[in-house]
């Protein structure tokens, strides 16, 4: 036919411009959905970390000077985790009918659903980590911010790929997420430190990447520490053992997802 | 691109310019398609969609494949278009692209009416300066006026299928596969498509066109295969293949349920 010009298609790049098109039109259609739009992406952790402050700061009294910014920090990492992982749960899944019209390599879905959440907590963090240049006294250790942002993009990217594509085999799993995800919620150090739970615990909660990276967030925001290299290095390798593992998934079964729903 | 070969379907830049009449594009050979139902965690039911399937597709011929609901005409499709591959048999694509009529079945639902046609132009191999090229011509096409800019979820469901039929007409993919139905949306612009696949048809476009109303293909097809319960039964003259299928079809009124 002629019209093709593949030289200079191949096929990531056709991957990353669907992408780049389909999570624009997302994002557009999110905020044209509800009359507040942008708000309520600055609503949801807020109102969050209000119940946090008025249960344990003001009721159980746990919350002390600089709480606000304390929960700030675990909120936000948090709900991006939490909505990253839910939305990639069904990203292939959903898919089903558009796969078995065209064929689409299959990471593109999970890949769709961690850049939507990537751009909508830019947002939220550039708003609300940004109010603590006026809550909090800078410090130089607030550069290693992008670096432990950078260390959790990894580890959210390697976590969605995985379960994007082991889910479709076992939809089963699309009711164990939440719970599980609600459950990373309580063991990740949202709303406590590290240093209020029992010593013989501290050693397990370091093995939850999430709690040790909120607590690295912490570190170099509010106390004005160097992160844990090592730790870090250690995230990254480990994520990205999982997401060449999940990639791998993906290509291997690329041509069997579309027969699933037959 | 033989079986089992990871990587894109994308064909190789030098294999795209024009294709030369009557060269095979893609080449079948007993090929066979088993689902594997999950009935349950732990129980999977085995059914063969395709047991032996063999076929050629040349350029420029209007292929037409005849077979009774459930025969596994649109399995063979998926297998053509590369978006399953068969268990056992070959398949090979001699650099073709591919493309199903009925697009609009993959339609983002919250996007609008452009940014689809946008979204399929790109899976269909299309670069953003060619999208931008046709997509005036589709959206005239498609009679949707200022709805192209509004969300799916408003669109009627004869507006979809407009959209759906326009986006595949103008992006023509080397090999266009087309699904039982050859007209889409209300009546008038039923005609319309109806008339204009019609010609596409009979002009040097490349077809697979799935049907089970014998009488389409034997109008407008060049060749026709018939295929019973997974296995080829019969290629050549769409004539007398429909023939031989019609005469079938009266001694053996159901042999199989539908799936």
């Amino acid at each position: 036919m002629g019209i093709f010009d593949q030289k200079k298609n191949n096929q990531f790049r056709i991957v990353a411009r669907y992408v780049y098109y389909r999570v624009k039109s997302e994002l557009t259609a999110e905020t044209a959905r509800t009359y507040l739009s942008y708000v309520w992406w600055l609503l949801e952790p807020i109102l969050t970390i209000a119940v946090f402050y008025v249960v344990f700061g003001m009721l159980f009294e746990r919350g002390g000077e600089g709480f606000v910014s304390f929960l700030l920090l675990g909120v936000t990492a948090w709900f991006w985790f939490q909505h990253s992982i839910s939305k990639s749960v069904t990203s292939i899944r959903k898919e089903a009918r558009l796969m078995s019209q065209v064929y689409v390599p299959k990471y593109t879905f999970p890949l769709c659903a961690v850049t939507f959440m990537l751009f909508k907590h830019l947002f939220v963090v550039l708003v609300l980590v940004g109010m603590l240049l006026v809550i909090e006294t800078p410090s130089v250790t607030w550069f290693f911010y992008p670096l432990i942002f950078l260390v959790q993009l990894i580890l959210i990217l390697a976590l969605s790929v995985l379960v994007a594509a082991i889910v479709p085999f076992i939809p089963d799993l699309t009711l164990v997420v939440p719970p599980l995800l609600r459950l990373s919620l309580f063991l990740s150090g949202v709303f406590y430190s590290q240093e209020m739970i029992p010593a013989g615990y501290v050693h397990y909660f370091r093995y939850n990447p999430l709690a040790g990276l909120i607590m690295e967030y912490r570190k170099v925001m509010l106390y004005g520490q160097m992160p844990d290299f090592v730790y870090l290095i250690k995230i990254v390798l480990i994520s990205s053992l999982i997401l060449a593992f999940g990639l791998w998934l993906l290509a291997k079964l690329d041509r069997i997802y579309p027969r699933l729903n037959n | 691109m033989a079986v089992g070969e990871a990587g894109p379907h994308i064909p190789e830049a030098e294999q795209l310019m024009a294709w030369e009449h009557g060269q095979c594009l893609i080449r079948a050979q007993n090929i066979a398609v088993i689902y594997n139902r999950a009935t349950s965690l732990f129980r999977r039911d085995p059914f063969s969609a395709l047991k032996d399937v063999s076929m050629e597709l040349y350029a420029g011929e209007s292929l037409g494949v005849v077979g009774r609901n459930g025969v596994g005409k649109t399995t063979l499709l998926k297998v053509l278009a590369d978006i399953i591959r068969p268990d056992r048999g070959t398949v090979e694509n001699f650099g073709a692209t591919t493309a199903m009529l009925s697009m609009q079945a993959g339609f983002d639902q919250f996007a609008t009416g452009r940014t689809n046609i946008l979204l399929s132009a790109l899976l269909l191999g299309y670069s953003e300066d060619e999208i931008k090229e046709h997509i005036n011509d589709i959206i005239d096409y498609a009679e949707l006026g200022d709805f192209i800019d509004q969300p799916l979820v408003g669109y009627s469901a004869g507006m979809r299928a407009r959209l759906g039929f326009s986006v595949c007409y103008f992006l023509e993919p080397d090999v266009l596969l087309i699904d039982e139905a050859l007209g889409a949306g209300d009546i008038e612009f039923r005609r319309k498509s109806a008339e204009a696949m019609q010609a596409k048809i009979r002009s040097d476009q490349t077809v697979v066109l799935v049907s089970h109303e014998a009488n389409t293909i034997r109008e407008l097809c060049d060749r026709a295969v018939w295929i019973e319960e997974g296995v080829t039964r019969m290629t050549g003259d769409p004539a007398a293949v429909v023939e031989a299928y019609e005469n079938f079809v009266k001694v053996n009124p159901r042999g199989k349920p539908s799936v």
